[in-house]
């Protein structure tokens, strides 16, 4: 599947922008996988129905995804950095150093770090992240 | 003793910034919830989330012997 989304000034067609193809079950870090990335153009809500920006469910060393599709371009780069960093670390059993302080902001922080330094997410940048 | 391989971790990331954390046992359909404090390291509370659970995991599966 295809994230397709509109940019602000382009109101008439959808802008393919990442292939979420492309992080399907390629190995990150070595151990984990992505096996499901789901772009919703309907409101993602929590079982309590608070409006939600993206989620991710962790089984043993798999990730699904589900995020919101009205995200800019650099929204949802970061938001993907974001969401396997932290994936990572709460799937780990052992954390690294490097991650055992981070708090929310700190995970946001690292993303934002991690896009301004790689560039748009893909699988080689997500695992040059990992690399802690 | 529970095995924590099994658990189910859901991230939901709310609109207003705030972490939710959702530990759920496919098996047994046990599930906890917390926000997540934002001052606070994530893994270490997952790790006392995760130690919660599996208390109440035992537990329940003492119970339902």
């Amino acid at each position: 599947m295809l994230f397709d989304f509109y940019r602000g000034n382009s109101q008439s067609q959808p802008i393919i922008v990442i292939n979420a193809d492309s992080f399907l079950n390629k190995q990150l870090s070595g151990v984990f996988f992505i096996v499901e990335i789901e772009s919703t153009h309907e409101p993602l809500e929590d079982a309590l129905g608070r409006e939600a920006l993206a989620q991710t469910r962790i089984v043993g060393r798999e990730f699904r995804l589900v995020i919101r599709s009205d995200l800019s371009e650099e929204e949802l780069s970061i938001t993907l950095y974001h969401e396997i960093l932290e994936a990572a670390t709460v799937a780990s059993d052992h954390s690294p150093e490097s991650v055992l302080d981070l708090n929310e902001a700190g995970f946001e922080a690292a993303a934002h770090r991690a896009n301004q330094r790689w560039g748009e997410v893909s699988v080689e940048n997500l695992n040059r992240m990992l690399q802690f | 003793m529970a095995d924590h391989k099994r658990v189910q971790f859901d991230l939901v990331k709310l609109l207003n910034g705030e972490r939710i954390i959702r530990l759920t046992d496919p098996q047994t359909g046990l599930s906890l919830e917390k926000k997540l404090k934002p001052a606070e390291a994530v893994v270490r509370q997952k790790d006392r989330l995760l130690q919660v659970f599996e208390a109440a995991l035992a537990r329940a599966e003492v119970i339902g012997a």
